[in-house]
């Protein structure tokens, strides 16, 4: 950090104003920093839940799938998997969770799949885009939860540089613009004194 | 040549069959590599050395399974049947149709569906290199309906309608088709045909009863039925029933059925084929030598065809060895 130093009293106000700034910015990124770990709690939690029901559900979804493989075959199932014309359409909304913009995943169709596929390929495909719905949740908090952890280690980079180097290098400098001051008025004022001495003696020889 | 003949070489081509015991043993396997070993001694051998993915040991295994509906379809031109035979067989041009139509639908290229048909173009009514031209699936319908092969709607509601108007085609070909074999064979075939498309409706109704298929799309997918429940009957149990309706009534397939019920469909397929097999073995012994035999080896082959299969997949999927049994036709 540098700073043109200037031992003025207006100088050492400026600090101070400046000073009080920074605290205040100091205090507020501190009150954003345990915001933020409140929401990345929050996102860590929800993420830990709906992952162990995700993976419970791919476990189920690929068993069945493997089932449904042997017994029907490659074929069966390959052609299976494309009776399916329509398209999943999705949206990504920006939000702004305490200034940190994170993606909100909005399901905008989702083919309805009813009398589409094979009979015996209906429960399995139900379940697979049920999962899909799924996964693009988890995707979307793990992305937020990605969003965030950056954001926190910036708010937090910040808040240690304003905690352990600006706060402690302005004080000092306004401890030492403080003393340097007081102590050319000290100076000063010796300097007067003297000087009223000189005049008074001079004025009692006249 | 009498169609004798047909019947007693479908005896000896029965005893090539796979063993029981080694379907078994080959069910306990933990790759695929042993999986081959385990063949090598068997008609599979020769052929399975080469190849090396799943889809090619897929493609090996159909192979010899054509092979051996091909050999029994050259004798049966030469000694009467092959009439009733190539008909039967249309199963195979039937499942062609519906992944190719399936593929169109997903406007999958010319050579990824080329790669999915069962080549089996003798007995195939229709040309699929002309539906694999077609550039959608309407174009690809429109041949099919030119074709007169296949009776298909003007306007077709959904692809589970489609397929099943193309199973209704066939199995009226076959049932009319009953008639060109032996008159004191026919009752079986028939009645073989009969539970093969009753096992079918049943399963519409009673998807349509767990509400898993909408009453109006059951209806359309009923197969005409000369040898079992009539679509007019099966259209009044839709109205009027539910489930537990069927169970009683048709106890004879209740674990058949309480495999739908509960949702475990591809276990109620295992289940359809081990009814169709069951009943086939019941009527070998009293009419050894009859045409129905033949059908009986098919079925055999078939079996035999989709244990393999589904061994396979069990030791790449390492699906456990309970699980697999219950996956086998022959277990």
């Amino acid at each position: 950090m540098s700073l043109s130093v200037r031992y003025t009293r207006g100088f050492l106000l400026d600090l101070k104003q400046r000073l009080s700034f920074i605290k205040d910015a100091h205090e507020l990124l501190e009150m954003k920093r345990d915001q933020l770990v409140r929401e990345i709690k929050k996102a860590i939690s929800r993420f830990q839940e709906l992952r162990r029901k995700v993976e419970l559900e791919m476990e189920d979804l690929y068993r069945d799938l493997a089932i449904i493989h042997a017994i029907y075959g490659s074929k069966e199932l390959i052609s299976s998997s494309r009776t399916l014309s329509d398209h999943m359409e999705i949206e990504i909304l920006p939000k702004s969770i305490m200034g940190v913009d994170v993606p909100e995943v909005k399901i905008k169709y989702l083919p309805d799949i009813k009398n589409k596929y094979p009979l015996h390929i209906t429960r399995v495909a139900e379940k697979a885009s049920a999962i899909i719905s799924d996964l693009l949740k988890l995707a979307e908090i793990e992305s937020i939860i990605e969003q965030i952890a950056e954001d926190l280690r910036n708010t937090n980079v910040r808040v240690n540089a304003l905690e352990k180097v600006v706060i402690p290098t302005y004080e000092n400098l306004i401890k030492r613009i403080g003393e340097i001051i007081d102590q050319s008025a000290l100076e000063e004022f010796m300097r007067i004194k003297l000087v009223k001495k000189a005049l008074t003696r001079r004025r009692g020889q006249i | 040549m009498s169609l004798i003949y047909l019947i007693c070489r479908a005896h000896g081509y029965a005893s090539r069959l796979l063993k029981r015991e080694l379907i078994l043993e080959l069910a306990s396997l933990q790759s695929l590599q042993q999986f081959v070993e385990h063949l090598a001694a068997t008609e599979y051998g020769e052929k399975l050395k080469t190849v090396k993915t799943l889809i090619e040991l897929e493609n090996t295994i159909a192979e010899v399974f054509l092979d051996r509906l091909r050999s029994l379809l050259k004798i049966a031109e030469e000694s009467g049947g092959a009439d009733f035979l190539k008909t039967y067989l249309e199963k195979y041009d039937v499942q062609n149709i519906v992944w190719l139509l399936r593929m169109k639908l997903g406007k999958a290229s010319k050579e990824e569906i080329s790669s999915l048909l069962i080549p089996f173009r003798e007995i195939s009514k229709i040309d699929i290199e002309e539906i694999l031209e077609a550039e959608d699936l309407a174009q690809a319908l429109e041949v099919i309906r030119r074709s007169k092969a296949y009776k298909l709607p003007e306007t077709v509601g959904s692809l589970l309608e489609l397929e099943a108007e193309l199973w209704k085609s066939y199995y009226m070909r076959v049932f009319k088709k009953i008639s060109s074999i032996p008159i004191r064979d026919r009752v079986e075939v028939k009645r073989l045909l009969g539970l093969e498309v009753e096992l079918i409706n049943l399963r519409t109704c009673i998807l349509s009863a767990v509400k898993r298929l909408d009453r109006g799309t059951a209806e359309k997918m009923f197969i005409e039925n000369p040898a079992g429940t009539s679509r007019r009957k099966l259209r009044h149990f839709l109205e009027s029933y539910d489930e537990k309706f069927y169970l009683e009534h048709f106890p004879a397939y209740r674990s058949y059925l309480e495999k739908i019920i509960s949702g475990k469909e591809p276990f109620a397929e295992i289940e359809r084929l081990r009814i169709l097999k069951k009943f086939a073995e019941k009527q070998r012994i009293p009419k050894f030598i009859s045409f129905f035999y033949v059908i009986k080896y098919i079925l055999d082959l078939e079996a035999e065809y989709r244990d393999l299969r589904a061994i396979l997949i069990s030791i790449y999927h390492g699906i456990p060895n309970d699980v697999r049994l219950q996956l086998l036709i022959n277990s």
